[in-house]
């Protein structure tokens, strides 16, 4: 029972899934900080495309990445439903704009499957894989690349 | 090599540092006192090579401890009186503390040093006074002995006693290095085979250099600082209770009494935590003199260096930031500043440079300047040599001020130095200085005298963690401004937006006492859309005005972004004749001038607000790449505002002095424009006629103006007159000749009346009326008709300029018939030809279509100087000069004076045309050999005149 149980925690992992405009997706609940309905946000302008603006956490600059955009999903408005999901990020924290939450699931990462080159109109590249659920599609999140800088698209917005 | 506890390492670190940075210094005292030996300085340094010594017996650092041992070995001679100080032996012993130095801040490899090239020339002192001072001998390597170890341990604590005054303070900072002798002796036990081992791994490490072990991780308080924090701390508890109980018990009242006491003690509060942060700039300075010392032996200079305001304060992050920067301007005056002794004798200064080092409080900054009495800088050397390394092209040198030549060593790629001497230009140049004053908020202005010296002066703020900044609000969300950039806030009322604001060629400025400020509207700047503060609705209203003085001309590259979607709202706005918003007190131009090194440029806002201490934080890694912000802030509402960056703003803007030449080029030409356009005004009657259109006549053209009511108006043999002081006046309309609105149906009308062909004539219209001057340039093509000579757009509305002349030619010809006209000799075949010099198209066309219209032939010129030109080469022809006064290159009164200076055309008449003819002009003028003054567009006066001379020519 007890062995059943290690080799199991190894595998499961908790799901917090959301929706990014139609899209249902999840990550790793032990990445998230805190999720919030913080909607005050400052625009920065000349910002990269993504960033929706900053927010005053609790005395900390956070920076709002609209998930939509950055999955090329198109703007999420801010409405009753929409959330931020705070993750930490090297050195600061970043929020993630969220059309509306979902469930949080218990799912078993030897389950989890390659996920496709596009997935929903997203690009496969934002997701490290796809898991399912018996009535839903799960695409898990890589957040790492999510909050990776987009170095080229910079580089064209400068000039 | 392993070092067991990390915290005993770190206060081993700090407080060897603590003891080289003495050194040095006391060092550099000791030499200077030679023989006449001051046994407390020498006790000291001795004392401070033994802790070292001790420490890193104790640590295991064997290296350090032979070094620090040889070196303890010679100050022990010194003190005894056994060696006396020269400057030989102090080059070693700094040598060797330098050395101490380095193998401290890279702790982790100290051990796989080398170190005999300091350890020889040691030992070779020690040794050759070894006969008459029989020390103990140089303990051989590697090999602490336990019982010196426990002995010498407690020797810094000891020390920091001595050495520091108030008592409580060194035991707190003592600790860890007391913490070991009861805990841990085991730990001390160096292997001893490990040199052997670390010679073998030596190679490896040279290559890659280890990661360096910062030692800046704990700071010294003052225990009195300390209380006081904890007083404080005291006092906020308390009051926070007090608020709770007065939240809880709703006690209004109390609650302002209680938000004061917290104010007063977040104040207080912040105020002690800075003063925990700020250290004595002479810890920085305490460097320099050895600094000076080396460099100038090298160089063969005697320089003497005068410090002041060592115990100035400054935060402990600008302290350790300010180190390198200084460094570098300090080998720059003793490399490029003074010169050689030899060269100094020739030009009669004493052989000794002297710098200065000094830091002062001034206006809430610390200035820290560093002057020398060297050569000074060269403005036009910089440029030459700028030019030469195509850092700015010769054009833009030509326009720059001394300042901003001098200003040019701070490119990036420019370096001072003629030859590349190892000592400074190494490639590293004063960008990187500038660069990394930048960082600190601070600013950097150079004085420079040829051949008198240099000084350098560096601004910087006392604290960077909270600074006083002006809030400000553009497209509704609030920015933050630093203070230190903040020059002055200027409103510009609706009502003289259009006086103080030009725009020409490309750059928009305005005039402030006299000089014109390159402005810039944040809106375009960070890109966002362009908005107006409404004081009477309250609110954000987008403002879609193309440039800020509504003017038509060439966009500017600044406003690239927008000229897009501008574009066509511009061209409606010039054309816009019925509401203007520039008329409402809402559009009011709110400018924070702001300052940056020898920048000064105005910044547009929709609103200006209150000014408040800001904390910054720091903006994401993904918002690194907007260059306009320093950072954020939080107020006090919990909204976030951004702190604006106003130095890479301009440079956004391209208008940093050095960057923005181009920018600067075109501001100092509309400069010069403007005071040109400024003389040459033109004096306007505007008048309307219809509601819809404007009109305008020359006001010197206007005899009266009278109010008279339509039914005064008799309509005789198909004219229209009234009685005007017992005869009859004629009357005219614009629309009797030009395809324009009728005179408007109302009651009260106005009669402009003018003396055309010595008869009195007027011309209907209604009000409001106004007289203006200005410099517009006349469109003569666009609106041209019978009885409008042109237009131009004033105060908004597109305005036609009347030809009152015309419209009366052609209403009443016959007024014209005795007019004097010269008749040209047909027998002769000889038609005389008037050269006509002047700048504005407008004008020439009109004064050129009198003459044609009268028969002459017409040469143009553009400036005095090209019809000085025309007048050489078609002398033969030309009978007759017709010269405006203000014209670019060559102006009316210089081109008079050097045609009369020439003898071969000194007989020719010149008529001079102006504007505005002052009596100052006119008496200038005749003296210099003008013959006639006439005001333009006065075709009557100005053709009977020019008539006249012909007759009297043929």
């Amino acid at each position: 029972m007890n062995e059943t149980k290690a080799t199991t925690n190894k595998t499961q992992v908790e799901l917090a899934t959301f929706y990014v405009g139609d899209a249902l997706c999840g990550m790793d609940i032990l990445k998230i900080q805190e999720i919030n309905k913080l909607m005050d946000m400052t625009k920065v302008p000349q910002a990269p495309y993504y960033v929706t603006g900053i927010l005053n956490l609790r005395g900390q600059i956070v920076t709002i990445i609209d998930l939509g955009k950055k999955l090329g999903l198109g703007a999420t408005e801010a409405s009753a439903t929409s959330r931020n999901i705070i993750v930490n990020s090297p050195g600061e924290h970043v929020g993630l704009l969220v059309t509306r939450l979902s469930d949080v699931i218990s799912a078993d990462m030897e389950k989890v499957e390659r996920a496709p080159a596009n997935m929903g109109g997203i690009q496969g590249e934002f997701f490290s894989g796809v898991y399912k659920t018996e009535d839903k599609l799960i695409g898990i999140l890589d957040v790492n690349k999510v909050l990776r800088l987009e170095s080229s698209r910079l580089e064209e917005q400068v000039h | 090599m392993q070092i067991e506890d990390d915290e005993i390492l770190q206060g081993f670190i700090e407080e060897s540092l603590e003891h080289l940075a003495d050194i040095e210094t006391d060092l550099l005292a000791i030499e200077k006192a030679g023989a006449n030996i001051d046994e407390n300085l020498v006790n000291k340094v001795f004392r401070a090579a033994h802790s070292i010594k001790g420490g890193a017996g104790f640590m295991g650092l064997t290296v350090i401890q032979e070094l620090s041992h040889a070196m303890e070995n010679i100050l022990g001679m010194i003190r005894s009186r056994k060696l006396v100080p020269n400057p030989e032996i102090v080059n070693v012993l700094l040598q060797g503390s330098d050395k101490l130095e380095s193998m401290i801040n890279n702790i982790q490899s100290s051990n796989d040093e080398d170190i005999t090239e300091h350890l020889i020339p040691l030992n070779a002192i020690a040794e050759g006074n070894a006969l008459q001072a029989p020390t103990p001998k140089p303990e051989p390597s590697a090999q602490p002995v336990p019982e010196p170890v426990t002995e010498s341990v407690p020797e810094p604590v000891a020390q920091e006693v001595a050495i520091a005054s108030p008592a409580p303070m060194p035991a707190a900072t003592a600790a860890p290095v007391a913490q070991p002798q009861q805990a841990t002796p085991a730990p001390v036990s160096p292997p001893p085979e490990q040199p052997i081992e670390a010679a073998a791994i030596q190679t490896a490490a040279a290559v890659q250099a280890p990661p360096q072990v910062k030692a800046d991780t704990s700071l010294r308080v003052h225990v009195s600082l300390l209380d006081s924090l904890m007083t404080l701390a005291g006092e906020l508890v308390l009051s926070r209770n007090q608020l709770l109980q007065t939240i809880g018990s709703n006690d209004l009242r109390n609650a302002e009494a209680v938000g004061q006491r917290i104010d007063l003690i977040t104040s207080e509060l912040q105020e002690a935590i800075m003063l925990t942060r700020m250290q004595p700039i002479g810890n920085v300075f305490s460097k320099f003199p050895r600094v000076v010392r080396d460099l100038s032996k090298q160089l063969n200079k005697t320089i003497e260096l005068t410090i002041v305001g060592n115990e100035v304060e400054l935060d402990k992050t600008i302290i350790e930031s300010i180190n390198d920067p200084l460094t570098h301007l300090i080998r720059n005056s003793v490399d490029h500043g003074v010169e050689m002794p030899a060269d100094r004798k020739r030009i009669g200064k004493p052989e000794k440079g002297i710098i200065i080092l000094k830091a002062y409080h001034e206006a809430g900054q610390v200035v820290i300047q560093i002057s020398d009495d060297g050569k000074g800088l060269d403005g036009e050397a910089l440029a030459t040599s700028a030019i030469g390394k195509g850092l700015i092209t010769s054009e833009q040198a030509l326009i720059m001020s001394d300042k901003e030549k001098i200003n040019l060593i701070f490119l990036p790629g420019f370096s001072m130095a003629k030859k590349v001497t190892d000592v400074s230009g190494r490639g590293v140049g004063m960008d990187v200085v500038k660069t990394n004053l930048d960082k600190l908020g601070g600013q950097v202005e150079i004085v420079s005298e040829v051949g008198r010296g240099t000084t350098i002066s560096i601004k910087l703020p006392l604290t960077l963690a909270i600074i006083p900044c002006q809030i400000i609000t553009t497209a509704g969300e609030r920015y933050a401004i630093p203070q230190v950039n903040l020059e002055e806030l200027l409103r510009i009322p609706a009502s003289q937006v259009k006086q103080r604001v030009e725009k020409v060629g490309n750059a928009e400025v305005v005039r402030l006492r006299g000089n014109l400020l390159p402005l810039i509207r944040l809106s375009d700047v960070i890109e966002t859309e362009r908005t107006y503060w409404d004081a009477d609705e309250n609110e954000n209203k987008s403002d879609r005005r193309g440039s800020i003085a509504d003017r038509r001309g060439k966009t500017s590259p600044l406003f690239r972004s927008t000229d897009e979607t501008s574009g066509e709202a511009e061209q409606v706005n010039t054309k816009r004749t019925t509401t203007d918003r520039r008329y409402t007190a809402s559009s009011a131009l709110n400018i924070v001038v702001v300052s940056t090194n020898s920048m000064k440029y105005g910044l547009i806002v929709d609103r200006l607000q209150d000014s408040e201490e800001i904390v910054i934080k720091p903006l994401g890694r993904h918002l690194q790449q907007c260059k306009g912000y320093a950072g954020a802030t939080i107020m006090g509402d919990g909204r976030i505002a951004l702190i604006l960056d106003v130095t890479n703003l301009a440079r956004m803007a391209r208008l940093t002095s050095i960057d923005g030449t181009d920018r600067a080029n075109e501001v100092a030409l509309a400069a010069a424009e403007l005071i040109r356009a400024q003389k040459d005004k033109q004096a306007l009657l505007i008048f309307h006629s219809s509601e819809q259109e404007q009109f305008a006549v020359p006001l010197n053209q206007v005899e009266r103006i009278e109010k008279i009511k339509r039914s005064e108006i008799e309509a005789m043999g198909g004219k229209r007159v009234m009685q005007y002081r017992g005869g009859s006046l004629a009357l005219i309309s614009v629309d009797d000749l030009a395809t324009v609105h009728p005179l408007a149906d109302q009651d009260d009308l106005l009669v402009i009346v003018f003396n055309i062909c010595s008869k009195a004539v007027g011309l209907l219209a209604i009000g409001p009326i106004d007289a203006i001057e200005l410099t517009t340039e006349i469109d003569g093509v666009t609106l041209r008709q019978p009885g409008i000579m042109g237009s131009m757009i004033i105060e908004g509305h597109t305005t036609m300029l009347v030809d009152v002349f015309e419209i009366v030619q052609t209403l009443y010809p016959d007024w014209f018939a005795e007019k004097p006209v010269f008749e040209i000799d047909k027998a002769s075949g000889v038609i005389p030809t008037i050269l006509i010099a002047e700048d504005s198209n407008f004008f020439r066309n009109q004064v050129k279509s009198y003459m044609t219209e009268s028969g002459y032939k017409v040469i143009e010129g553009a400036d005095g100087a090209i019809a000085w030109d025309l007048l050489q080469k078609h002398f033969e022809e030309i009978s007759m000069v017709v010269t405006d006064i203000e014209m670019p290159n060559m102006n009316g009164f210089e081109l008079t004076e050097t045609i009369r200076k020439n003898p071969k055309y000194n007989k020719i008449p010149i008529i001079a045309l102006t504007t505005l003819a002052s009596e100052e002009d006119v008496a200038k003028g005749k003296a210099v050999g003008v013959d006639e003054y006439h005001i333009k567009l006065d075709k009557e006066k100005l053709m009977t005149c020019v008539h006249d001379y012909m007759k009297r020519l043929f």
